[in-house]
């Protein structure tokens, strides 16, 4: 029984489109508008600054509603989910990132009408996060 | 509150972007990794974070297994009356961490 506990050890392409399309509901993602800035070499996959800038005029009628952080080789897809006010001035958000391994990470930022923009990154990751080593 | 950290301004003229900056210190267990006698540590993780302004949530964020030890999140607001930005965390296992910062404008 104790098998049903064990989790994938990493995700997939797969697993990302999957995560993706249950986001989105399906619906078109553009490419662009968005920036996402990561070092293009982690040294460290357990520590990685994330800066997604999404342009945007950021008033009532159009702004950014959601900025997500997607991975393809982590265990888990959806790296994190940030949720703007509507009264949020800029749309550019900072976190901190664990990255499993040398991957694409998407910034996807999801408008008030309902479409989505991403960024999409190559990471070289030198010591893995999420592991035992 | 030592659990915490949040950098922003304490004064603001009216209309003016702030850079807010909150911390909190949580071990971010992923749930992934093994102990030394091949155990798997548990997973132990910030679910949740809520920041409000004067009231109304401004930001919030979901988190995953994904995200570093001690989660930061840094993000603007426009100062526009003079108000509390309340910081709130909230862990797998129930844990409420919060924090209080007053902003002037004017």
């Amino acid at each position: 029984m104790w098998l049903l506990a064990v989790r994938p050890a990493s995700a997939t392409p797969e697993s990302l489109a999957e995560t993706l399309r249950a986001v989105t509901g399906g619906r078109p993602v553009t490419e662009g508008g968005v920036t996402l800035e990561l070092p293009r070499i982690a040294d460290n996959g357990n520590v990685v600054p994330a800066t997604v800038k999404v342009a945007s005029a950021q008033t009532p009628e159009d702004h950014v509603r959601v900025i997500r952080i997607l991975s393809e080789q982590n265990p888990v897809p959806l790296v994190v989910e940030m949720f703007l006010g509507p009264d949020v001035p800029k749309a550019e958000v900072a976190t901190r990132i664990r990255l499993a391994k040398t991957q694409r990470v998407i910034a996807l930022a999801e408008m008030q009408d309902g479409s989505f923009r991403s960024a999409t990154m190559q990471v070289e990751v030198t010591i893995s996060a999420c592991g035992d080593d | 509150m030592t659990d915490t950290v949040i950098r922003m301004p304490a004064k603001a003229a009216p209309g003016e972007v702030i850079l807010v900056r909150a911390m909190v210190r949580h071990i971010m267990e992923s749930g992934f990794r093994h102990d030394n006698v091949g155990k798997l540590i548990p997973r132990h993780i910030v679910e949740s974070f809520v920041c409000t302004y004067a009231g109304r949530e401004v930001f919030r964020a979901k988190l995953s297994s994904g995200v570093t030890v001690n989660p930061f999140f840094q993000f603007h607001l426009r100062a526009v009356e003079t108000g509390d930005v309340t910081f709130r965390w909230v862990d797998d296992r129930g844990r409420v961490y919060e924090a209080v910062s007053r902003l002037k404008v004017g």
